[in-house]
């Protein structure tokens, strides 16, 4: 997994649903955060903004984990 | 004092919109608007020279049916924009009869929420025998905790503190019987928290056929039930209408009757005319976002503004965070002991 694209992650996830970037980790689905589709909408748009990029609705629809969000990003801008 | 108002949202837009900001310019000379619509729009209904007005042309609109998704593709949209307008300062509020998810989607997508508010709610105004009252959540959380239902608790007695300057607001807890111990396990859940809310006047469970006696300021519930009161609401005030017009009317003698009492009639659809309600802004995002129902033609636009234009003056975004703070405060004051 690539470290440096999981802290962006990570921190807007937490930022996103004012936790402690210590309670996101890779296998934790977007279920345990209580991510929901209004919650996600905004994770994924500061990602977008944050790497100039647009996820494609397929990668999106894949995503479970925090680990797939990285890895979808990844394969865009890694 | 600057609105920014979405023109391309609602089942009346562009034109009534456009026409409701217009009324609302003639009637306050203060108050100067961003309208935010398409260069169609604009050529169409927009008074070339209207002063007090700046525009911003958007590419895009998001439909009534469409999924909140699409808003990130559409980040030109008219409801898109207006809420940047906020964001950049350049308006003090927004207004939008459009479709309310995409509303809410807009509004956490550019403005946040407020610290604290783990989903924002809508608020729903509606008539009662005791006059207007509020519910939440109108529909943007079907499913809630106990949690969840005391934040919006607080979130309503807030708004209602505000609104209607009653400096304790009862709230209450729908259900399906007045006992604690009824509900489902989140209600009952919820009616033990909300006992112990510090400031706040919990006055308990009411049913269903109380809730339009208004014996209450705030009621709460979760965006599925909210959403479904509401529509029955509507539904049973517009079918005892139609009843009430075809009794009176049924025979010659009941005509003469039905002329003595019309002005009553009036005066109870005026209650229901959500025109005069102007709007309701969405409570726990981190600006004044008022949401307008979506047939509204333009004097429900022109309340809508004016209302809006309170809850600037009012600064209702600093008082719900206060708000919002407080409890959260004497929560973790209670929890640490």
């Amino acid at each position: 997994m690539n470290k440096s694209i999981y802290e962006v992650v990570a921190g807007i996830i937490a930022e996103t649903m004012d936790v402690s970037v210590d309670d996101v980790t890779p296998q934790k689905t977007m279920e345990d955060l209580e991510i929901d589709s209004l919650d996600m909408l905004s994770i994924v748009t500061s990602l977008e903004d944050h790497y100039g990029t647009e996820l494609p609705d397929e990668a999106l629809e894949q995503i479970k984990t925090v680990e797939d969000a990285v890895n979808s990003l990844d394969k865009l801008v890694g | 004092m600057k609105i920014a108002i979405d023109v391309m949202g609602g089942d009346h837009a562009p034109g009534e919109i456009i026409k409701g900001a217009l009324m609302a310019l003639a009637e306050d000379p203060v108050l100067e608007l961003v309208l935010v619509g398409s260069e169609d729009a604009f050529r169409e209904f927009l008074p070339e020279g209207t002063e007090r007005v700046e525009t911003v042309i958007s590419k895009s609109v998001m439909a009534m049916d469409e999924s909140v998704e699409n808003l990130r593709k559409k980040r030109d949209s008219s409801i898109y924009l207006a809420h940047q307008a906020v964001k950049d300062g350049k308006a003090d509020a927004v207004v939008s009869c459009g479709s309310t998810g995409a509303q809410m989607a807009a509004a956490i997508l550019v403005l946040g929420r407020i610290k604290g508010v783990k989903r924002p709610a809508i608020v729903v105004s509606f008539p009662t025998l005791n006059g207007p009252r509020v519910m939440l959540d109108g529909g943007a959380n079907a499913d809630v905790d106990a949690k969840l239902l005391t934040e919006f608790a607080v979130l309503g007695n807030a708004y209602a503190r505000i609104v209607s300057g009653e400096e304790h607001p009862e709230v209450v807890l729908l259900s399906n019987g007045v006992e604690e111990h009824k509900g489902t396990a989140v209600v009952k859940e919820a009616h033990q928290l909300l006992k112990n809310v510090d400031g706040l006047c919990f006055k308990g469970n009411i049913e269903g056929r109380d809730i339009m006696g208004g014996d209450y300021d705030v009621l709460v519930t979760d965006g599925f039930t909210g959403n479904v009161v509401m529509k029955v609401t509507e539904g049973v005030a517009s079918a005892l209408f139609k009843l009430v017009k075809t009794e009176i009317t049924a025979t010659s003698l009941r005509k003469i009757g039905a002329a003595l009492v019309k002005p009553g009639l009036k005066n109870i659809a005026k209650m229901f005319d959500y025109n005069n309600y102007g709007g309701t802004p969405l409570l726990g995002v981190n600006g004044i976002s008022v949401v307008c129902h979506g047939s509204s033609e333009a004097t429900a636009v022109k309340n809508a503004v004016f209302a809006t234009e309170k809850f600037v003056r009012q600064d209702f975004i600093g008082v719900l965070r206060d708000e919002i703070s407080t409890y959260h405060e004497s929560q973790n004051k209670k929890e640490e002991v």
